[in-house]
């Protein structure tokens, strides 16, 4: 919806905006490091954990816990499924404080740490999911994770299908995937995840108690078929290998990374107006209609998606990937929906989630996982309320992974 | 009115019953305010206050709903509310999932004040900050408690969010179909074959009896939906955010209700014709 609803003006030059005024005042207030403690403190792991196991109980029920509560029934999943591997789910899901030990530590040398909040804010429909997957598969002795942040329109069944699936496609298809072959293996895979939405739409209407059982009951569109092709979804996914940052995009979500406090964007927003997919889409004998923004054929304010099938193939699924090596000097990574990038310059994201690192690493001395982790939760928890300060009025999801290396651990 | 004293001696049970609500919006909103700009705060007392609050709201509702059991129209327009705020007006009273917008306004200026003070290197702002204890009581100097609001917090409140509006839309929807059976049978109907207008019978008579008693019967949904959703977000925050956003609440009832009284006064002095005064100052 954030598509349709939103206009984009304004969103091109958001994506690269070099505030100067902000930069400056920034780098100022960093050095203000230790103080930011208070605004890290905001989030702290008991809480969240009786949070986290209510949600467990009432995901079948509560569409509302949707995005939240996956996060935690997939990490609680693979608790189930691979004992070997439990601390490193349940540290990323903040379950539990008690620090590894060093021998743990050394084995699941690349435990990422992990903050995500995801709110429906000023919109009265639920239409982002996210999913974060540490841990999702081991490729030549190599961790890889996968995080996604999808921002439906139209419904959240497309980003719901997408929170529930696209890990796993990826997961096949990297499994499958010849060395370094990461382009390909995520075109495939969106466009495999394009299909089963395509799929999903035609079957969920003539077995609504069969196929769609998994899609949350306030889904709109049920039980009204024409609407069902109208209905999409962004998806910004990375996948996180000890050595590179694999960012596949797909729509107006963004992934930014922040490296030595420079935010550098790992994906380039989708929109109608961005001279080369304007080209592509009146190629493709499309039309890019101003009607509050950019927007292809005058509905949609994205030109990629996944799912809408009625504007293909003018909105295609195919996403743009970057691999980007990893360095010491990366921080973080921030995947969010546009209820952030809307109102928040990749420069002051970075800013926030930078001087909640940080501060946390200063306050607690270092390496102490538990507040690291805590601190990604705080960074996405004050970027949700910026968002929500400056007026966002779509949903806002946002993902913060910290990518600093601990000192104890060698990268394979 | 003046020549149906029944229907009179209601309405002055309804209009009294709002003075005595707008008299405790007011008199709630002074006494939060004094409680929350004591530098030493008895959360106990806050506790306190707040549970009156509720109670208030409460005893509000169901003297309302009493009062309207036979005749509830007017409490969906009352009288006595400015037209603005009739205007805006759901089912009787505010929609609950505006209580949920106040918190994510409070959160977010209160966040944006915080993160402009960091940015102006306020280390003032910062160490009053640092001082405060998370969920507990701190100095109203330093405090923008709605900024604090914590993952949890923040989870359960979207999650509640969702929830109201869902059962917000339910309401609206019995609303509307209430609202289209007026051009069904029996009242449309009749009034097409009656020769006479107004000319009342008993089937009309019934009709709107029963249509009044329904309204009443939302309203009442209405207000136990308004009343859930205050209290569960009551619980959800701490006590100091739970009194800022009361208090914020009452503010935000009674502006408007002024508010509307200078438009409404505005209105009456404007000419007809161009440019209707006051247009400028937004709602």
């Amino acid at each position: 919806m954030a598509g349709i609803c939103c206009g984009v003006v304004g969103e091109s030059e958001s994506a690269a905006p070099v505030d100067s005024t902000t930069r400056t005042s920034l780098r100022r207030r960093l050095d203000l490091l230790p103080s930011i403690k208070i605004v890290a403190n905001s989030a702290v792991a008991p809480p969240l954990e009786s949070c986290r196991k209510r949600q467990k109980r009432e995901t079948a029920l509560a569409p509302g816990n949707i995005d939240l509560a996956s996060n935690v029934s997939s990490l609680h999943r693979k608790v189930g499924k691979a004992g070997s591997t439990v601390t490193n789910p349940v540290k990323n899901s903040n379950l539990i404080s008690s620090p590894a030990t060093e021998a743990e530590s050394c084995f699941f040398s690349d435990v990422p740490r992990i903050g995500t909040t995801s709110v429906c804010g000023r919109r009265r429909d639920m239409e982002d999911a996210v999913s974060i997957h540490p841990s999702l598969l081991q490729k030549n002795s190599e961790n890889l994770h996968f995080y996604g942040v999808f921002d439906g329109h139209g419904c959240s069944h497309v980003a719901e299908k997408c929170r529930e699936r696209l890990h796993e496609i990826v997961k096949q298809e990297a499994e499958a995937m010849a060395a370094g072959e990461w382009k390909e293996t995520m075109v495939k895979s969106f466009q495999k995840m394009d299909k089963e939405v395509s799929h999903r739409d035609c079957k969920a209407v003539a077995a609504p108690n069969g196929a769609s059982r998994s899609v949350k009951s306030s889904c709109r569109c049920e039980l009204q078929s024409p609407q069902c092709d109208a209905v999409g979804s962004t998806a910004v996914v990375s996948v996180v290998t000890p050595e590179k940052i694999i960012v596949s995009n797909c729509g107006d979500s963004r992934a930014v990374l922040c490296r030595n406090g420079v935010a550098i964007p790992l994906s380039s927003d989708h929109k109608p107006d961005r001279p080369d997919e304007l080209n592509r889409i009146q190629q493709a004998g499309g039309r890019v209609i101003y009607w509050d923004g950019a927007r292809v054929l005058g509905v949609l304010a994205m030109s990629r998606a996944i799912g809408d099938n009625y504007l293909k193939p003018y909105v295609i699924p195919d996403p743009e990937v970057t691999v980007t090596d990893r360095t010491e000097e990366d921080e973080c990574l921030i995947l969010a929906s546009d209820g952030l990038w809307d109102v928040v310059p990749n420069e002051t994201a970075c800013g926030v989630a930078r001087m909640c690192l940080q501060g946390a690493a200063a306050a607690e001395g270092g390496d102490d996982s538990d507040s690291a982790h805590n601190a990604c939760s705080d960074a996405a928890l004050l970027l949700t309320k910026l968002a929500l300060a400056r007026q966002s009025s779509d949903n806002v999801s946002v993902v913060v992974v910290d990518l600093k290396k601990r000192r104890n651990i060698r990268v394979s | 009115m003046e020549n149906n004293p029944s229907s009179s001696n209601i309405e002055k049970l309804q209009r009294d019953c709002y003075n005595e609500w707008m008299r405790l919006q007011s008199k709630g909103m002074t006494e939060l305010k004094q409680a929350l700009s004591n530098g030493e705060k008895d959360e106990e007392e806050i506790r306190e206050m707040i549970r009156t609050v509720i109670g208030e709201f409460k005893d509000y509702a169901v003297k309302r709903s009493e009062h309207c059991r036979r005749y509830s129209s007017n409490s969906f327009a009352p009288k006595w509310n400015t037209c603005l705020e009739n205007a805006l007006l759901w089912m009787g009273g505010c929609r609950p999932s505006s209580f949920i917008r106040l918190v994510y306004a409070l959160c977010g200026s209160q966040t944006e004040l915080r993160y402009a003070n960091f940015l102006n290197g306020n280390t003032d702002d910062l160490s009053m900050a640092q001082g405060e204890t998370r969920g507990g009581i701190d100095g109203r100097g330093g405090g923008e408690p709605m900024s604090e609001l914590t993952a949890e917090q923040l989870f359960k409140i979207n999650e509640l969010h969702l929830k109201t509006v869902d059962q917000e839309n339910k309401l609206t929807k019995q609303s509307a179909s209430l609202q289209e059976d007026t051009a069904d049978v029996p009242l449309a109907v009749t009034a097409f074959y009656k020769e006479v207008i107004g000319e009342c019978d008993v089937d009309v008579e019934r009709a709107l009896d029963k249509h009044e008693e329904v309204m009443g019967g939302l309203l009442a949904e209405a207000d136990k939906l308004r009343l859930s959703t205050l209290t569960k977000i009551v619980d959800i925050l701490t006590p100091v955010q739970a009194a800022d956003f009361l208090l914020a609440g009452k503010k935000l009832h009674l502006s408007m209700h002024e508010w509307g009284r200078l438009r409404e006064r505005r209105r009456l002095e404007a000419c007809g014709g161009g440019s209707s005064g006051g247009e400028a100052a937004g709602e």
